[in-house]
C-alpha cells in the first residue's frame, strides 16, 4: 500500500490520457480535436524522420541562443554600469523602468514597422526579452552586497577594482544567475512567440501555425510538447551551471 | 602539533623589536548627528596600550565599545582627539591593524585558504611566501585539513578560527577582536578562549578585545577596561596580575571577576 | 568623483566621513538581509531628486529633434506632438475608450476566473497531502507549457471569439497564482502552527488568524506577477486575433502603416501595465501592513 501510494502522481495524467483517447475514438468531430494519440506518435515519427522537426527546432533554438547572447550580454553590461556609476544609474534607470512597463508583445507592431518583418525583428524581440531580467538582476546583485563584506575589503585595503573582483562580483553572482535563468526562459518563449507575428520562416512557432492552418492537431500537440521539453531542458542546464559556479552556497 | 608551529613562529620576524604596536588614545570624542540632535557616543577616552599587551574592554550594550574598535581599525575617520599607533595618527584602515568581527565575515564564495589569502592580496610578496604564510596560519588555528572547505561547511567555532587566522596572517601590529566569541555556544567558547591564549603566546601582536563576558575578559586580559554608557566613557581600568594559564576557579580570579561584575551591574548604586 | 562600487562602498576618506552614520547603523543591525537593504537605502532616497526627470526629458527632446531633422520621413519617426494629437483624436472619437474597455473587460474576466481557480487549486494542494500527491506532478508538467505556445492549439479548439482570449488570460493567471498559493501554504513556518496547537486554537481561528495572514504576502506577490503576465498574453492574443482592444488597435495601425497609432498603443499598454502593477503593490502594502515599517 505504501509503495502504491507513491504512484498517486501518475493517476491524473493516466486518467487524462485515457479520457482523451476515449473521446478521440467517439466520432469524427471528436477525433478532430482529441486527435488519437497514436496519430501524434505517428506524426512525431514522420516529422522526426523527414527532418522537419529538427529543422524547425534548430531554427528556433539558434534564434534563442543568439538573442540570449546579445540581450543578456548587453543587459549585464548596462546593469553593471548602472551599479558602478551613480550618474549612469540616474540616467538609465528611469528609462529602463519606463520602457519595461510596456509588455513585450506591445512592441511587436512598432518593431515590424521600423525594422521590417524579417528574422532581424524576431531576433530583436528575443534580445529584448533576455535583456530585461539581466539588467535588473545584475544591478540588484551588485548593489546589494552585504556591508560586512565590504568592511572586510576595506580592512584589507583592497581598493576599488580588487573589491569589485573579489567581493562585489562574487556576491552578485547568485542574482546574476537568477537573471540568466529568467533570460533563457523568456528568450525561448519569445523566440517561438515572435514567429506568430512576423514573416513565416523556419521555427517551431511557425510549424505550429502551419499545423493549425492545416487543422492538424497532432502536429500542434507535437510542437507544444517540443517547446515544453526544450524549455525544461534549458532551465535544467542553467540550473546545473549555476550549481557549479555557486558551489560555495549552502544547499537549500 | 602546536610545538612545531611554535618553533617556526619563534624565529619569525614578528618577535623582533621592530614590531612594536603601541596604541595611544588621547581625549577621544565621537559624536553622531541624528535628526539635528547630537549623540555623544564616546567621551574623553584616554588609554595607553603597550606593545604586546592584551587589553579587554567590557561594558553594557550601548557604551560605545564597538565604536571604539571601529575607530581604532579605521573604518570611521570622523572623530575628535587622537588615536596614535606607534605615534602615527589613524585616519583610515591599514594592514597594520587586523580585526575579527563577531560574525566571522568570511567571504562565503572563498575556501578557508582563499579567505586567509584574501588578507595578503594587496601585499607585495612572492606567491610561494603567501602560500607558506597561509598554511602556517591554518596550522596556528588548528584548521589543517579544512583548507579547501567553504565557510558553510564549518562550525561556528571553526569559522571564527579561520577569521582569526585571516586577521593575523599579514602580521598586524595590533589585532582587534570585536566580541569574537560572542556568537558561539558556551563550551566552544571556553575552548576558543584557551586557543586565543595559546595563539597569543605565539604571536607578539598587541590585542584589544571587546566582549560582554566578564570572565572571558579577565581570563585573557592583562588589563580590563570597564566602560560606562551614555555617554560612553572609561569607568575604571583593572589590572589582572595573574599568570597564564589562569584558573577560573581560583579565589584571586573570582575576586577580580566579581568586582568588575559588581561595577557593571551597578551593585554599588541603585539602578 | 567619489569612489563607489556599490552605493558608496569602497572607502575613500571623504566617502567614509559622509557615510559614517549609515555604516554605524547598518553595523549595529549586524548581518542578514537587513544589511543589504540598508546599503541600498541611501541610494533610492537620493534618486527621488529631479535627476530622474533628466533622461525622460532628454529622450523626448531627442525624439523631437530627430523627427524634425529630416533624416527620416515623419511617417516613420513620428513627432511626439503628432502622437499626442492622435491620442487626443482617439479620446474625442471614443475609439480609445472602446478599445480600452474591451481589453480591460477581457483582462478582468480572465484574470478573475484564473485567480479564483489558481487560489483554490493552490491552497487545496498546499493543505492536503493527498491532493498534493495526486495533483502536483501534473501541475508541474502543465507549468512547463508556456501560454504563448498554446495559442494556436486553443484557437483550433475554441475558435477566435471572446472565449479563447479569456481562457488564455485565465490560463496565464491560474498557474502562477496556484504556485504562489501552494508555496505560500506549504511555507508557513512550522512553529506558527505549533503555537496554535499549544494554545488549542480552534480550527477556524487557526485558519483566519494563522494560516491566512501567513500566506497572504507570497500569494499577493504571485497574483501581481500573474497580472502583468496575463496583460502581456492578452496584448499578444489581441494582436493575433481580435476585432477590438488595444492590441487590435495596434495591429491595425501596423497594417495601415500608422506609426502614430502604434505609438499611442505602446504608451497606453505601458501605462496600463505600470498602473496595474503599482496599484497591486499599494494593495499589498495595505493588506500586509505588519510587514512594512
Amino acid at each position: 500500500m505504501l509503495t502504491l501510494s507513491r504512484f498517486r502522481g501518475f493517476v491524473l495524467p493516466i486518467a487524462l490520457i485515457m479520457l482523451w483517447s476515449a473521446l478521440s475514438h467517439r466520432d469524427a468531430a471528436h477525433s478532430f480535436i482529441f486527435v488519437p494519440l497514436e496519430n501524434v506518435v505517428a506524426s512525431a515519427r514522420e516529422m522526426f524522420l523527414n527532418g522537419e522537426l529538427s529543422r524547425n527546432w534548430t531554427a528556433s533554438l539558434i534564434r534563442t541562443s543568439s538573442g540570449f547572447a546579445i540581450g543578456s550580454g548587453i543587459g549585464i553590461a548596462v546593469g553593471s554600469i548602472m551599479a558602478i556609476s551613480r550618474f549612469a544609474d540616474r540616467l538609465i534607470n528611469p528609462l529602463y523602468q519606463a520602457v519595461r512597463q510596456v509588455p513585450l508583445m506591445g512592441f511587436i507592431p512598432l518593431i515590424s514597422l521600423w525594422f521590417g518583418n524579417g528574422e532581424s525583428s524576431k531576433l530583436f524581440i528575443v534580445s529584448l526579452a533576455a535583456f530585461y531580467p539581466m539588467v535588473l538582476n545584475t544591478y540588484e546583485g551588485l548593489i546589494n552586497t552585504e556591508k560586512k563584506y565590504l568592511s572586510v575589503a576595506s580592512v584589507f585595503k583592497l581598493g576599488r577594482w580588487r573589491t569589485l573582483r573579489y567581493v562585489t562580483l562574487p556576491s552578485a553572482l547568485p542574482s546574476i544567475f537568477t537573471g540568466l535563468m529568467q533570460a533563457t526562459a523568456f528568450a525561448w518563449l519569445s523566440s517561438v512567440g515572435s514567429e506568430f507575428f512576423f514573416n513565416p520562416g523556419p521555427g517551431l512557432g511557425n510549424m505550429m501555425l502551419n499545423a493549425q492552418a492545416a487543422f492538424r492537431m497532432d502536429a500542434v500537440l507535437l510542437s507544444v510538447i517540443a517547446i515544453g521539453v526544450t524549455g525544461f531542458g534549458m532551465n535544467f542546464l542553467v540550473q546545473r551551471a549555476s550549481r557549479v559556479f555557486l558551489r560555495w552556497r549552502s544547499t537549500r | 602539533m602546536s610545538g612545531g608551529a611554535m618553533a617556526r613562529l619563534d624565529d619569525d620576524k614578528r618577535s623582533e623589536p621592530s614590531h612594536p604596536g603601541a596604541l595611544a588614545i588621547k581625549s577621544l570624542n565621537k559624536r553622531y548627528r541624528m535628526d539635528g540632535r547630537i549623540l555623544q557616543v564616546l567621551q574623553d577616552i584616554d588609554l595607553n596600550i603597550l606593545p604586546g599587551e592584551f587589553v579587554s574592554i567590557v561594558g553594557r550594550s550601548g557604551c560605545g565599545k564597538s565604536t571604539l574598535l571601529r575607530l581604532i581599525v579605521g573604518l570611521e575617520a570622523d572623530y575628535d582627539g587622537d588615536i596614535l599607533l606607534d605615534d602615527q595618527p589613524i585616519r583610515s584602515t591599514s594592514l597594520d591593524r587586523g580585526i575579527v568581527f563577531q560574525d566571522h565575515s568570511l567571504l562565503p564564495w572563498m575556501t578557508v585558504e582563499q579567505n586567509i589569502g584574501f588578507a595578503l592580496l594587496t601585499l607585495d610578496l612572492p606567491e610561494s611566501e603567501k602560500k607558506r604564510r597561509v598554511a602556517e596560519h591554518i596550522d596556528l588555528v588548528n584548521l589543517s585539513g579544512f583548507a579547501k572547505a567553504y565557510p558553510r561547511e564549518l562550525s561556528g567555532g571553526m569559522a571564527q578560527r579561520a577569521a582569526i587566522a585571516r586577521a593575523l596572517v599579514n602580521e598586524p601590529k595590533i589585532l582587534l577582536l570585536d566580541e569574537p566569541l560572542g556568537a558561539l555556544d558556551a563550551l566552544t567558547r571556553i575552548h576558543l578562549q584557551r586557543e586565543l591564549q595559546r595563539i597569543r603566546t605565539q604571536n607578539r601582536s598587541t590585542m584589544i578585545m571587546v566582549t560582554h563576558d566578564v570572565e572571558e575578559a579577565v581570563y585573557l586580559g592583562d588589563r580590563v577596561v570597564v566602560m560606562d554608557a551614555n555617554p560612553g566613557r572609561i569607568g575604571r581600568v583593572v589590572t589582572v596580575p595573574l599568570p597564564h594559564p589562569r584558573d577560573r576557579g581560583s579565589r584571586a580570579f573570582q575576586h577580580i571577576r566579581d568586582e568588575i561584575l559588581a561595577d557593571l551591574t551597578g551593585a554599588h548604586d541603585t539602578d | 568623483m567619489v569612489d563607489q562600487v556599490t552605493g558608496g562602498s569602497v572607502f575613500s576618506a571623504q566617502a567614509k566621513t559622509r557615510r559614517s552614520l549609515e555604516s554605524f547603523f547598518s553595523w549595529l543591525a549586524a548581518s542578514g538581509p537587513k544589511t543589504a537593504v540598508a546599503a541600498n537605502a541611501p541610494r533610492t532616497l537620493k534618486r527621488t531628486g529631479l535627476t530622474i526627470l533628466l533622461s525622460p526629458v532628454l529622450l523626448l527632446a531627442g525624439w523631437f529633434a530627430l523627427s524634425h531633422s529630416g533624416l527620416f520621413p515623419t511617417e516613420v519617426v513620428v513627432p511626439p506632438e503628432e502622437v499626442a494629437a492622435t491620442f487626443w483624436d482617439m479620446v474625442r472619437s471614443g475609439d480609445l475608450q472602446r478599445n480600452l474597455s474591451s481589453s480591460l473587460g477581457r483582462l478582468a474576466i480572465g484574470y478573475g476566473i484564473g485567480a479564483g481557480i489558481g487560489l483554490l487549486l493552490g491552497s487545496f494542494m498546499g493543505l492536503s497531502r493527498n491532493a498534493e500527491a495526486y495533483l502536483h506532478p501534473t501541475f508541474q508538467l502543465i507549468r512547463q507549457l508556456p501560454t504563448i505556445a498554446l495559442i494556436p492549439g486553443f484557437i483550433m479548439v475554441l475558435g477566435i471569439g471572446e472565449t479563447v482570449k479569456i481562457v488564455l488570460v485565465a490560463k496565464a493567471t491560474a498557474l502562477p497564482v496556484a504556485l504562489a498559493a501552494f508555496e505560500g501554504v506549504k511555507g508557513i513556518p512550522r512553529v506558527y502552527l505549533d503555537v496554535a496547537d499549544i494554545y488549542k486554537i480552534r480550527p477556524l481561528t487557526r485558519f483566519f488568524r494563522v494560516i491566512l495572514p501567513a500566506t497572504v504576502p507570497p500569494v499577493l506577490s504571485g497574483m501581481r506577477i500573474a497580472l502583468s503576465r496575463s496583460w502581456m498574453v492578452l496584448v499578444g492574443t489581441e494582436l493575433l486575433i481580435a476585432d477590438s482592444g488595444i492590441g487590435q488597435m495596434m495591429e491595425w495601425g501596423r497594417q495601415v502603416f500608422r506609426i502614430d497609432l502604434v505609438l499611442v498603443g505602446v504608451v497606453i499598454t505601458g501605462v496600463i501595465g505600470f498602473t496595474l502593477d503599482k496599484s497591486f503593490r499599494l494593495l499589498e502594502r495595505r493588506l500586509v501592513r505588519w510587514r512594512y515599517r
